[in-house]
């Protein structure tokens, strides 16, 4: 996360990573990030990418296949493992939601020397209905109870 | 999906596409979401990714037992 900062990519936390720094007592071992499409901004990516030995995982042959930049201009997700844990890159949400739709539901995290774009509980609620897998509907009553939490809260 | 009372949103996307769902935050334990809250979001991440790493453990230390018998 501190890379990303560092290296000025224009990314959205999303997913589990999403859920937990909204305050959600779930775990995760991955930070998932739906990152904006631009030529440089991919530039950026990659550059992190390379300088955390990232590559595709599962990686059953041990092959360590690193992620290409046209990867990134694509559509699809890109799970990762790298020196500092599991990546997913994310190109567009379920819905097809990419980055700049989903810039109107984030919320900007500002902690230590780090600033983070993370997205809105309601809207990791709606993409967690939406994808309807049975991990993702076991954690939904608890962001719900998160967020009520959170309103509630002084 | 964004509105002033993001709660009444969330309540009745979730009545119309997932019930159930909506019927179980009812049994959340909310003490362990308050505490959460207390801690800055980064702490409280660091948190859980470490928590994480020790069920990843635990999970392989599990695995490799079972096929030592």
């Amino acid at each position: 996360m501190a890379m990303l900062h560092r290296n000025n990519v224009d990314c959205i936390i999303a997913g589990g990573a999403a859920a937990v720094l909204a305050g959600a007592p779930v775990v995760t071992r991955d930070l998932g990030i739906v990152h904006q499409q631009t030529p440089k901004n991919i530039e950026r990516l990659m550059t992190v990418l390379r300088e955390l030995g990232a590559y595709l995982r599962p990686d059953p042959g041990r092959r360590r296949i690193p992620p290409r930049a046209s990867d990134l201009a694509g559509n699809g997700q890109l799970n990762l493992a790298t020196s500092t844990g599991e990546l997913d890159i994310l190109c567009r949400l379920s819905g097809g939601h990419g980055c700049d739709e989903l810039l109107p539901h984030t919320v900007e995290l500002q902690d230590f020397d780090l600033t983070l774009r993370v997205l809105d509980l309601p809207l990791l609620i709606q993409v967690k209905t939406e994808t309807n897998r049975p991990k993702d509907r076991l954690m939904l009553p608890i962001l719900i109870a998160a967020l009520e939490e959170r309103e509630e809260a002084p | 999906m964004r509105s002033t009372d993001p709660i009444a949103k969330t309540r009745a996307w979730l009545a119309e596409h997932d019930p159930d769902v909506l019927a179980a935050v009812a049994d959340v334990d909310r003490s362990l979401i308050r505490e959460s809250l207390k801690q800055s979001p980064l702490q409280h991440l660091a948190q859980s990714t470490s928590q994480a790493r020790v069920y990843d453990r635990l999970r392989k230390r599990m695995r490799d037992k079972r096929a030592v018998r």
